[in-house]
C-alpha cells in the first residue's frame, strides 16, 4: 500500500481553534498576497470554506460579515442568474452553490432572486437529465449535485426534471459501486459523495439496492491506509485530508461511519495541522489552506471527536452547520 | 523595470508562441535580480516562479481593464494568465470567445494547449477546454493519434491521472476508436505502469463496450495471474482482478 | 514508472569508488530539471555504493520526498551496479537487472582491465539498450523466470539515504562538499526539499 510515513510520536495531538481561527481570518484579509492573484478562479468557494469553518468553530462572529456579502453581490450576473467566484469573472453553478450556501449561513437569503436563480438553475439541464456547469462546459455529476443543493436551499425542489435528473446519476454507477463523473467515468470518492448527496437531497436513496450499498461501503472503507491511518480519494493513492470529508460524508449518508477507524483518522487530520500558522494542510508536514482546514474540521465533526461545544454538528450533505439546517427545516434521506 | 508591463507581457506570449517548452525555473541565482522569462537553445521558456505574483496581477490588470479589450489585446494576456494558473475558467472562456470570431486558429491553440499539459498534466480545465476545441474543428481535421499520444503522456507524467483518462474515455468515443485496438495500446502501457489503478479502471471500461464472453475474461485474468506472480503486492492488480470476477459473474 | 539511470561502478579498496559507465533517461523532466537531477542521481549513486559492503544488496529510498529509489549490488570483486528507478519500478525486477549487467560488463571488459578505464568512460553498447528496454519491466519477465537465485533478492536490505551514511554525517553537509554537484544542482536539491 502507498502511504506517507507519520511520527506519531512527534505530531500535533491537540486540535488547535485559535490558530485555525486566525489562520482563517488572515487569509480572508491577505489582499495583496500572491494566493489572492492566483485564487482569484475560486474566491467564492474559497470564502465559503473559510466562513463554514469558523461558524463550525463557533467562531463566525470574527469576520466582517457585512464585507462577505457586499462581495457575493458584486459576483451577482444579472443576465444569467448565476453567481462568479470573483468580480468580473464568469458565473458558474460551483460559484452559484458557494454564494447561495453563504447567504444561507449569514442569513440573508432575502439577497436571492429566486426566480432567476431557478431559470439559471433550470436551463443548465440537459436531455438526459443531467447538468452543465456553464454554457460552455461539460456535463459532471458534481454539477448534478451543486443544482439540487442550491434549489433545496430555497425551497424549490421541483423547479427540475428530478426524475431524469436521478436516472442520470444512476447511469454513472459503476460495477464497483462507486460514482464517476459522467457515465463509465472511473470511481472517485468526491464523484460519490456527489451522488449520495444528490440521491439523499432528492431523497431517492432508495434507488441503491442492498448490494450496491455494501459494496459502495466497502469500496470507501478501503480507501483508509493501514499505517497514516488517513484516507485517499480512490486506490494507490496517498492520503489527504480532504477525502476525511468525501469518504465520511458518503459513509455516514449510507449510515456505515462506524466502518472507519476513527482514532487513526482522528490522529491523521490533527497530525495534518501546522503549529505554526494554524490551518490544516493535504498531510502532514504540507502546506496549509482554508480548504484543506475545512474539510479537516467538518471530518473531526462527523467522528464526533471532540463535543459540540469545541465543533459544531455538522449536515453530512450539505457541508454546512447541522443548526441553520434543522433552523430551515431541510429534510434529506440518510440511511 | 526598464520595460513597460504591456511590452513585458507581450515579450512573454510571444516568447510562449515560438517555444517547444515551457517551465517554472528552479530558483537558484537569480535572487538579486528579476528574470521573468528567459529562453534556452531558442526551444525552452523557462519561467521565474518567484515572479508569479506580479505576472498574474498583470494579466487580470489588462483582462479587466477598459483600455486593453481588443481581441489581440485579451489573446495575449490570457495565454500568459494561463502559463501560470491553468484553472482560471474566464481565461478559457475569453479565449472561446476568441476562437468562435477566428482570431485565434484552432490548430495554432491545439499546439499551445500541447505544450501547456507538459507543465499541467492533471488540469481539469485544460483537457476541458481542449474538448470544446476538438468539437469546433471537423472530425476528419482530429488526429487520433496526436490525442491518443497525449493521453500517453499526460498519463505517465502524473501518475493515476483521473483528467488524462476522462479524456481518453471521450477520445475513444468521439472518434471512434477501434476497441481491440486500444485494449493492445493499453496492455502495453499497464506493463510499463503496473501500479496504474486508473489504467485498470480504463481497461474495464473498454472490456465492458465489448460482447463479453468466457474466452475474453478468462485471458484476462490469465494476464492477472501472469502480473500477480511476480507483482503480488499490487493493490490495483487485485483491484482488477475482483472487477474481473464482478464481470464473470455478470454473464 | 521509469528507470532513471543506469552505473557500473569499480570499488577499489575500501571507499574509493569510479564510476566506469552511466546511462541515463531523463526525458520526463523537463529542461531546467534534467540539468540539476542528472548530477544528482550521479551523487547519490557514488554515495551509495561508497556505503554498501562488497558481496551486499541494497535498495535505498534517495529522500522520503522524491520518490526514487537507488537499487545497488557491489560484488564481491569490487564491481558495482546502481540502478535509479521511481518507487514504483519493481525490486525485484532492478536487482536481476543489477546481475545481469554487470556480467554482460565482465564480458566485454575483463576485471583486469577496470583499475585502468578512466572515470565514465567505459563504452558498454548493450548498457544504453538496456535502458531502454527494461522501462518495461515485463521485459525482464524471461529473466527472471530463468532466475535460479530469485529468493535472494526477496530479501534485500531496504534502507534510506540517511541511513546509509556514517554516524555524525549529513546529507545535506555532503551534497555542500560534493564535486559531482554543480552550483545550480545544489540549489536544486535545496528547493526540491523546500516545495515539497
Ligand atoms: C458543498 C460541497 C462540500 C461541495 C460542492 C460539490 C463539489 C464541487 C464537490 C467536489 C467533489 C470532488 C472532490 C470531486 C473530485 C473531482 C476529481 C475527479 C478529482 C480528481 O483529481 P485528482 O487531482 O486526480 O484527485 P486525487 O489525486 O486526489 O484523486
Amino acid at each position: 500500500q502507498r502511504d506517507v510515513k507519520v511520527n506519531y510520536s512527534e505530531v500535533q495531538k491537540d486540535l488547535l481553534i485559535e490558530q485555525h481561527c486566525a489562520f482563517l481570518i488572515g487569509y480572508g484579509r491577505s489582499h495583496n498576497t500572491y494566493e489572492y492573484g492566483a485564487t482569484d478562479y475560486l474566491r467564492m468557494s474559497g470564502i465559503y470554506w473559510l466562513c463554514t469553518c469558523l461558524d463550525l468553530l463557533h467562531s463566525l462572529k470574527l469576520i466582517d460579515q457585512e464585507h462577505i456579502i457586499d462581495y457575493i453581490q458584486k459576483c451577482y450576473d444579472k443576465n444569467s442568474g448565476g453567481y462568479s467566484p470573483c468580480p468580473n469573472h464568469d458565473p458558474h453553478l460551483l460559484y452559484t452553490l458557494s454564494a447561495v450556501q453563504l447567504l444561507v449561513q449569514l442569513n440573508r437569503t432575502d439577497l436571492i432572486d429566486k426566480q432567476s436563480l431557478c431559470s439559471y438553475i433550470k436551463q443548465l439541464q440537459q436531455d438526459d437529465g443531467s447538468f452543465i456547469g456553464d454554457q460552455w462546459g461539460e456535463i459532471d455529476t458534481r454539477f448534478s449535485f451543486c443544482a439540487v443543493a442550491c434549489l433545496k436551499l430555497i425551497d424549490s425542489l421541483d423547479t427540475i426534471d428530478i426524475d431524469r435528473a436521478t436516472n442520470f446519476i444512476m447511469s454513472c454507477l459503476n460495477f464497483d459501486g462507486g460514482f464517476g463523473c459522467i457515465p463509465g467515468a472511473e470511481s472517485h470518492a468526491g464523484q460519490i459523495y456527489c451522488c449520495l448527496g444528490f440521491l439523499s437531497l432528492v431523497q431517492r436513496l432508495d434507488n441503491l439496492d442492498l448490494s450496491t450499498r455494501n459494496m459502495l461501503a466497502w469500496w470507501l472503507c478501503e480507501r483508509q491506509l493501514d499505517k497514516s491511518g488517513g484516507l485517499n480519494g480512490r486506490p494507490e493513492k496517498l492520503p489527504d485530508v480532504c477525502y476525511s470529508w468525501w469518504v465520511l460524508a458518503s459513509l455516514k449518508i449510507l449510515g456505515k461511519i462506524q466502518w472507519i477507524n476513527r482514532e487513526k483518522l482522528s490522529k491523521f487530520i490533527l497530525a495534518s495541522q501546522d503549529d505554526e500558522t494554524g490551518g490544516c494542510s493535504d498531510r502532514p508536514g504540507n502546506v496549509p489552506d482554508p480548504f484543506h482546514t475545512l474539510f479537516g474540521i467538518a471530518g473531526l465533526s462527523l467522528l464526533n471527536t471532540y463535543d459540540e461545544n469545541i465543533i459544531r454538528k455538522v449536515n453530512p450533505v450539505l457541508c454546512m452547520p447541522e443548526y441553520i439546517i434543522q433552523k430551515l427545516e431541510i429534510k434529506m434521506q440518510l440511511l | 523595470m526598464s520595460i513597460t508591463n504591456w511590452s513585458l507581457i507581450s515579450l512573454l506570449s510571444s516568447s510562449i508562441e515560438q517555444c517547444k517548452s515551457i517551465e517554472f525555473m528552479p530558483l537558484t541565482s537569480t535572487d538579486e535580480y528579476k528574470v521573468y522569462c528567459y529562453c534556452e537553445e531558442n526551444i525552452y521558456l523557462c519561467l521565474n516562479i518567484l515572479e508569479i505574483k506580479p505576472i498574474v496581477s498583470l494579466c487580470y490588470s489588462f483582462i479587466f481593464s477598459k483600455d486593453y479589450q481588443q481581441d489581440n489585446q485579451l489573446n495575449i494576456s490570457t495565454r500568459v494568465l494561463l502559463c501560470y494558473t491553468t484553472e482560471c475558467l474566464t481565461s478559457w472562456n475569453i479565449r472561446r470567445r476568441l476562437l468562435l470570431s477566428r482570431i485565434i486558429n484552432i490548430q495554432e491553440e491545439l499546439q499551445f494547449l500541447d505544450i501547456l499539459l507538459n507543465l499541467k498534466p492533471k488540469s481539469e480545465q485544460l483537457f476541458r477546454y481542449r474538448r470544446w476545441i476538438l468539437k469546433q474543428e471537423e472530425i476528419d481535421k482530429v488526429s487520433t493519434n496526436k490525442e491518443l499520444e497525449l493521453c500517453d503522456r499526460t498519463a505517465e507524467k502524473h501518475f493515476i491521472n483521473y483528467a488524462s483518462w476522462l479524456h481518453r474515455r471521450w477520445i475513444i468515443q468521439y472518434l471512434n476508436v477501434n476497441i481491440d485496438e486500444e485494449l493492445e495500446r493499453n496492455r502495453l502501457w499497464l506493463e510499463k505502469n503496473l501500479s496504474d489503478s486508473s489504467g485498470y479502471s480504463f481497461r474495464a471500461h473498454l472490456l465492458s463496450k465489448k460482447v463479453l464472453d468466457e474466452n475474453l475474461i478468462r485471458n484476462e485474468l490469465n494476464m492477472n495471474d501472469n502480473m500477480l506472480e511476480f507483482y503480488y503486492d499490487r493493490e490495483s492488480l487485485w483491484i482488477y482482478r475482483q472487477t474481473l470476477i464482478f464481470l464473470a459473474m455478470k454473464l | 514508472m521509469k528507470i532513471l539511470a543506469i552505473f557500473i561502478l569499480h570499488k577499489e579498496g575500501d571507499k574509493k569508488v569510479k564510476i566506469l559507465q552511466d546511462e541515463f533517461n531523463l526525458e520526463s523532466f523537463g529542461y531546467f530539471e534534467r540539468r540539476s537531477v542528472q548530477p544528482l542521481l550521479v551523487f547519490s549513486a557514488r554515495t551509495v555504493t561508497e556505503r554498501t559492503a562488497l558481496g551486499t544488496r541494497q535498495s535505498v529510498e534517495a529522500d522520503e520526498n522524491t520518490n526514487a529509489m537507488v537499487h545497488v549490488y557491489v560484488r564481491p570483486d569490487g564491481l558495482a551496479s546502481v540502478i535509479v528507478a521511481d518507487s514504483e519500478y519493481p525490486q525485484r525486477v532492478a536487482h536481476t537487472l543489477l546481475t545481469k549487467v554487470m556480467d554482460d560488463f565482465t564480458n566485454s571488459y575483463p576485471p583486469s582491465s577496470w583499475a585502468n578505464i578512466g572515470e565514465q568512460t567505459a563504452k558498454m553498447a548493450s548498457l544504453s539498450e538496456s535502458i531502454k528496454k527494461y522501462q518495461n519491466p515485463h521485459e525482464a519477465d524471461p529473466l527472471m523466470r530463468l532466475q535460479k537465485d530469485l529468493d535472494d533478492t526477496t530479501d534485500i536490505l531496504k534502507s534510506t539515504l540517511v541511513n546509509v551514511l556514517e554516524r555524525g554525517e549529513k546529507i545535506d553537509d555532503l551534497v555542500a562538499r560534493s564535486s559531482d554537484l554543480s552550483f545550480e544542482a545544489k540549489a536544486f536539491y535545496k528547493t526540491a526539499r523546500k516545495t515539497n
